[in-house]
This record gives C-alpha cells, structure tokens and sequence, in this order.
C-alpha cells in the first residue's frame, strides 16, 4: 500500500467528449470521500468537450491542494479510449503507474479521411509498455459492455475493472454504492451488472498471472 | 442528493461539490434575495444552482439576456434594499463594464456582489482576460477564493463587506476553482434580514460626478481596514527567511505543494493574497521585512507581482521580485504546479546555492524527450458537433447552396456559440469571429466596402437575444444586403441548455419572442424559418435568400441535440447503413462528419453508424448519394 507522505492518490480519466468520464470521476470522489478521503477534481466542461479530447484529474488523500496532478506524476489512467490514454498516460504516467484501458480505438475524423496516420491500439499498448506502465490491463469494454448492462454501461463497466487492480485505493463496496447513488433508477440493474462484470474480469486476469 | 444538501441548513456537514456551487452556498448563507446573470462557461453552473434553489429558499433568480441586463436588475434589486448578486464570465463583465463604471459612485443600499470568473488559457473563451484589473480600473473592493471553503464563506461575507462600504463588492474566481470538484464544509444559512423597499427621498445617479468620484477614494481608502478584518490573507513565516512566495487567490494552492514537493516548509515564508483590491500593504510589508527574493504566483498577469514591487520600492534593501513579469513563470497561460516547482527551484538555487533539493522534482530530460516523441504519434482530435446537431445540417446546407448558385467568394461571418466550430473542418467556412453579436455590425461593414461579395452572418438564437438586436437594427437600417443565418436551436447551448427569450419549450407562450417576429419588426423585408434538419428544403431557402440584393434572413431551427429524449424528446429511430448500397466514397465523412460514423471497421473501407452515439436525428439519409442510409425503429427504452 502507498504512502501517505507520497501526497495524494492520482487518477486520470481520459476519452473523447460524450464516454462518461464525468460520471466515473463522480463516482471514484463519492466514493473516496466515504473512504474519508478529501477530494479534488479538475475537469474540463462546456463547448470543449464536444467529441474532442476530454481527461478529468482526480486527487485523493488526507490533505490535497490543487487538483492538477505534476506531470509523471499519476498513479492510475483509467482510458475510455486508447488515444486519449497514451496522450495522457505520455505526459502523466508515473513509473510503475497502472493502466486500464479500453481497447476500442476511437478514430478521429482526420484519419478516417486518411490525412493523418492511423494509431493502431497494438501501437498504443506497446508504447505504454514503455512508458512503464506496472500494471496494464486491456479491456475490449464495449463488447463486455454489450453483453452486460448495454453499450451505455462502458464507462461503468471500466470502473469495474478499475477496482480490480491492485494499486486502486478505494473498498469495491463504496464504488458500487456511489454507482447506484448516481445512477437513475432505470438504468441502475445495467450499470450494477456492468460494474460487476469490470470487476471479475480484472479479477480474473489477475489470477490467471499468479497462476501461470 | 448534493442540491437537496445545498439547501439544508446542515451546519459542518461535508458534501462534495463544485467551486461554483460552494460560491452559491455562500450566497445563499448570507440570504440573498435577488441573483441574475448570462450563461458562460466557466461561470454558469453557480446561477443554475441558485435558480434550483430560488423557489424553496423563496429568493428571485433568473437568467437575463445578457450581462449588462443582468447587472442593471441586481442594481435595481440593491436599490430596493435587497442584497443582490450578478453572475456572468469574465468577457460578460466587458458588456456590464459601463454599468460598473456608474453604480461604483453611487451609495447602494442592498450588498451588491458582481461574481467574475476568469478563464486562465481561454479554455472555453476568446481571451484571458484579467478581471482583477477592473477593480482596480473602477476603484471597487475585490476578493479572490483559494480553495472551495473560502468559496462559500467569501461569496457569503461579500455581502456584508458590499453593505458597510455601501458599494459593490467583485468576487473573483477562475475556471480552475469554478470547475473543481471537492470535499465543502456548510456554513450556517442567515435569515434573511431586508425587506425590499425603494427609498424615494434621494437621488441615486453619480451626476454631477466631481463629489461622488473624490468619495469614491475616500471609501477604497476605508475598504483597506474593513478588509483587513475580515483576514482573507494568511501571512505563514517566522520572519527570518531570505525567500517568500505569494500566491493569489487559487494559486496559493499550487504555492503550497510546490514548498511541499522541494521539501521547502522550513525554509521560506508564505503568504496567501485573497484580497485583490486594494492591495494589503501591511501584511505584504510583513513578508517584504525580511526576505531577499520573492516569487509571486498568480493567474493570469502580473497584477500583484507588480503591486509588490511598487511596494518594495519603499524598502531601500534591495529585493527581488520573481514572477510572470520578470520571465521566472510563463507570461501567459492557466498557471499550472509544474511551473511553479521549476521556478522556485530555481530561486532556492540563486540564493542558497548549497541547499539541496530533491532530483526526482523535476521529470528527466529523457523522461521529457519520450514524452515529446509520444505525443508526436498521436492523431489530432478536434472537437466537432454533437450528433444530431442542426448546425451541422446548416452549414451543410449553406456549403450546397453556394456551390448550387454559384457564388464562389462568399464571405462568411461567424459569432460565439458551439457554431463557432463552423470554422473547423469538415465544413472550415467560417472567417471571423470576434465578440457577442459582432457578427451584425461585422457583416454591415463587410457588406457595405466589399459590394461585389456576398456577405453571410451567422448568429445563433441565444447571441442574437444578447447583443446581437441592435446590430440588426443598424442592418436593417442602412438596408445592407447581408444574409443572417440564425442558427437557433431554442436555448443557449454550448453551456448547457439555458433557457432565453427565444425557449418555446419551457415558457408560457405570451413570454416567447421569436427571433423572426423581431427581424419582421425591424423591417428586415425577407424573413423565413426553417427546420434546420430538412436539409433539402434548408438548401432550397438558402438558394433563394443568396441571390437577394436586400437584408434577409433564415431562421435554422431545430433543439439542441443535447435536450436528450430525457426532456423534450425521445429517440425512436436509429440510422443504419445498408452494406450492399454503400461503396465506401466516405462523401458522408467528408462533408458532413457526424461522430456516428465509423469507417473502415468492416475491413472492406465501407461506413457502420455507432447505434449508440446516433441520435436518430436522420438527416445523414440526405447527405449519401448512394442512399445506404435508412432508418430502424427502436423499441422503446432500450
């Protein structure tokens, strides 16, 4: 476990405008603050966000300042999307940070018009390999989500698989209760399921390393 | 759960909340009777909280059409003994400014406080313009927060400073605070003391203004002890370090955690500046008493660091002044803890070059190459419309219509709002853009000395309702043949939804104003309304309104695309794509680039259509010359 005097906890969230990386840092800043945690989050909100490059940076400790995290200095990227991810993670990742990320490259208009290379996710992982990523977990999320709570539950479902991993400071109990919490009645069994199925898989990935 | 907690008078108790909402818990602990502003981000959310509350709290709060309406109705509400409060963007404060001028010479009765938030780099804003300037240009008291506790109980004690000084007081904030999520402690919500009454005994006009002016100074003079009581800033030090750092406002925070990351606590003196105007000489003298080197950390120029050297000026000890002005931090741009870690490195260095710093501070040159040559991989993202958005359709239209007619230099004007992406691609039409509203008095000249082009205008409703009726007026007027898109998708939609003037969905109908029933009252002799996703018939008007040789306008309507089926509307068709049709020409791509669609996933070059991210809006069907295009019926609630 992390040392306090290390200063806080700091997690990206990164995507494109319109994933729910607002929700999820919601979620993580309920969560932490029944942990006792104080909390602050930097997001950007507004025309800025439309389809364009969107991250929120969450801080957790016992006494937090500001909520811009020093660059390489964060210790977990939750990526809704691989790009938005590696933009991230190349400024911010610390060493031995931990990754999830979602696997479903979102493309941007330039390069389906083919006026910018293309950037495939094998490229993506590679390069946060090298960046020094501790733990990395891929996750095809939308096709999990798909088959889970619905393709709208792929944020949630990324929570999930977030609080798998074992450098992630929150108890799963206080996420799912932030998850419900937050959540409108209508879509709450989705995004319960959703956030369940995250959880196993990152679980399961996990004892499938010990194991081999 | 949060907006039922900011109602309660829960005394102590911890709710997670934004630096905008902290400053409308503050308004509402002091009771305050009368709140207006004009949407902008990063403002808006501390008005939409208010209005929330209004209604069981029992206090007036409404949006006004623009900045100026909104400051002259929180004057009006302070002169009827009601405290008060004007809520706008730091570029809002630029259309009120001529109000502030005036009613900073006058003796208000109810608090008066003007909120201004700053957008440091212009994230959702032309400038970065620097509010704290304006108090000092005006002669008002100004404060500014640093953390969302001093949010709440600043918004909250403005109030009362605006009474005993009888002037309005400006609270500023900055992005970073307005949009930081955090842990609040609630004060305690005072009854309401005032009623409302307009004292006719007295004049309340600055005219003739020679006596209220040299008043003016004798107040800003006093509002140094009144502030001063109040002990917004923070002197930390034992009064025997050689280095101090300042921060203003929210930068203090960044101060802190730099000192904490250089492992500096001991050895330099702190001092927090919350009070913008006027400066606090004493405490600032404190610090100025014993240190050789100063660092002043502040957004966005350098307002205090060169208060602090005039101050300094009074010390024949030579004491050097770091900050924005002298080059130790950028000159422009948000200030961000990286900067500030390097800069006071960097001062710690200069003056006690045998103190030892940590290594791992400050990120290697290999860790900063990596970094370089990473993001040199990574594609651009631009932002783009929403799906289902009508400028799309419009712009579409427009990009057809001239092709159509065969006008080939239009030139093209744009104004602000999420349309202001018109200037990107796919559609990169738009040439200009300045202010709110400038588009009509832009349009008029452009006409008028480039006779042979044609001019178009874009505005969109919520702009047009703000400043953009009397530059119609002056189009109208002098008969200047420009076309006016109003792209009017019935609320102001790049902050969120707001409702205006113009919003047919929410009011009563006697309180709708049409934009095209103004244009008609102005005599503008072509007027026509159009649904902006019927694209062919949009093309067809648009044809017939560019060859006119007189002021006309198209009204572009449609709801924003962000009222989800939540409120007004639920989607109950998705678009697909018929792979036997399509052949993968991408022109869907091309010229209309929805976010919907994805190209290239089926191997075969062909187009899928995200079922998530489409809004069923179906105006893609007209843009496919293949017509692959088709709409499904979606079951309900899934």
């Amino acid at each position: 476990m992390r040392q306090e005097t290390q200063g806080p906890f700091n997690l990206i969230i990164a995507g494109v405008g319109g994933q729910g990386s607002i929700f999820a840092s919601q979620v993580v800043a309920h969560a932490a603050m029944q942990e006792g945690f104080s909390v602050r989050i930097a997001e950007t909100y507004g025309v800025t966000q439309r389809g364009g490059p969107v991250y929120s940076q969450v801080r957790l400790g016992r006494q937090v300042y500001g909520p811009l995290i020093p660059k390489g200095c964060c210790h977990l990227i939750m990526g809704l999307e691989p790009i938005e991810t590696l933009r991230r993670a190349a400024d911010y990742l610390g060493a031995g940070g931990g990754v999830v990320v979602n696997t479903r490259v979102n493309v941007p208009l330039e390069t389906q018009l083919g006026k910018q290379p293309e950037l495939r996710f094998e490229t993506i992982e590679e390069e946060l390999r090298k960046l020094g990523a501790g733990q990395l977990l891929a996750i095809d999320a939308r096709a999990m989500a798909e088959a889970a709570g619905g393709a709208a539950t792929t944020n949630v479902l990324m929570l999930g698989a977030m609080c798998g991993l074992d450098i992630f400071p929150l108890s799963y109990k206080f996420v799912e209760s932030a998850v419900r919490a937050a959540t409108r009645p209508r879509f709450l069994d989705a995004n319960l399921l959703s956030l369940h199925k995250g959880r196993e898989y990152a679980l399961a990935v996990k004892n499938a390393n010990h194991s081999n | 759960m949060k907006k039922e907690l900011l109602l309660k008078n829960a005394v102590g108790t911890r709710v997670l909340v934004l630096g905008n909402e902290a400053i409308a818990r503050g308004a509402i602990e002091a009771g305050v009777q009368f709140v207006t502003g004009y949407p902008g981000t990063p403002s808006t959310e501390i008005m939409e909280t208010l209005i929330e509350a209004a209604p069981e709290l029992g206090f007036v709060a409404h949006w006004s059409v623009n900045e100026k309406v909104a400051f002259d109705s929180a004057t009006g509400a302070s002169f009827s003994n009601a405290r008060s409060m004007a809520i706008m963007k730091h570029v809002g404060l630029n259309v009120a400014a001529d109000s502030l001028q005036q009613l900073k010479l006058i003796d208000i009765a109810g608090g008066f406080v003007v909120v201004s938030v700053d957008d440091p780099s212009g994230v959702s804003s032309n400038n970065e313009q620097d509010n704290r300037w304006y108090a000092k240009f005006a002669g008002l008291p100004a404060i500014e927060p640093a953390d969302l506790n001093e949010a709440r109980e600043m918004a909250k004690r403005a109030f009362e400073i605006s009474e005993e000084l009888r002037m309005p007081v400006i609270l500023r904030s900055v992005t970073r605070l307005g949009h930081m999520t955090g842990d609040l402690e609630l004060g305690k919500i005072e009854p309401k003391g005032r009623e409302p009454y307009f004292d006719s005994s007295r004049q309340w006009t600055p005219f003739p203004c020679l006596e209220p002016e040299r008043r003016l100074r004798d107040k800003l003079r006093h509002a140094g002890e009144v502030l001063e009581r109040y002990q917004f800033d923070e002197y930390r030090g034992k009064g025997s370090e050689k280095i101090g750092v300042v921060g203003a406002g929210f930068a203090f925070n960044y101060v802190q955690e730099a000192v904490d990351r250089l492992g500096l606590g001991e050895d330099v003196a702190l001092l927090k500046i919350s009070t913008v105007n006027p400066v606090p000489s004493k405490i600032i003298h404190r610090l100025l008493g014993h240190v050789n080197q100063v660092l002043v950390v502040e957004d966005v120029t350098p307002f205090l660091e060169e208060a602090i050297k005039a101050e300094a000026q009074q010390i024949s000890r030579p004491i050097h002044i770091h900050g924005r002005k002298s080059g130790a931090l950028p000159e422009v741009g948000e200030t961000i803890l990286d900067d500030v870690v390097l800069a006071l490195a960097d001062l710690v260095r200069r003056e006690s070059p045998d103190r030892a710093l940590p290594d791992d501070v400050v990120r290697s040159r290999e860790k900063e190459e990596q970094s370089a040559a990473i993001q040199r991989l990574i594609p651009r993202r631009q932002m783009g419309f929403c799906a289902g958005c009508s400028h799309r359709a419009t712009y579409y239209a427009l990009t057809k219509a001239l092709k159509n007619v065969g006008i080939e230099d239009p030139i093209v004007v744009g104004d602000i709002g999420c349309y202001t992406l018109g200037f990107y691609p796919p559609f990169s039409i738009l040439q200009t853009m300045t202010s709110m509203g400038a588009s009509m008095g832009t349009s008029n000249a452009l006409a008028q000395l480039n006779p042979s082009r044609k001019v178009i205008a874009f505005i969109g409703d919520s702009t047009f309702y703000h400043a953009g009726m009397p530059g119609l007026l002056q189009i109208a007027h002098q008969q200047r043949p420009v076309l006016i898109i109003a792209m009017d998708n019935s609320v102001t939609a790049s902050t969120g939804q707001q409702p205006h003037p113009g919003t047919w969905q929410l009011a009563d109908e006697r309180t709708v104003i049409p934009i095209e029933d103004i244009a008609r009252g102005f005599r503008i002799p072509h007027v026509r309304v159009v649904r902006s996703l019927q694209i062919k018939r949009l093309i067809k008007e648009l044809e017939e309104a560019l060859v006119l040789d007189v002021p006309a306008m198209v009204v572009s309507r449609q709801a924003c695309a962000l009222e989800p089926g939540e409120r007004w509307r639920e989607r109950t068709v998705v678009a697909k794509v018929d792979a036997a049709k399509c052949d993968g020409c991408l022109v869907c791509v091309e010229e209309y680039g929805c976010p919907a669609f994805v190209a290239g996933e089926d191997g075969e070059g062909k187009i899928a259509i995200d079922p998530v991210l489409c809004n069923g809006c179906a105006s893609c069907r007209a843009v496919c010359p293949r017509g692959a295009i088709y709409l499904e019926r979606l079951e309900p609630h899934k």
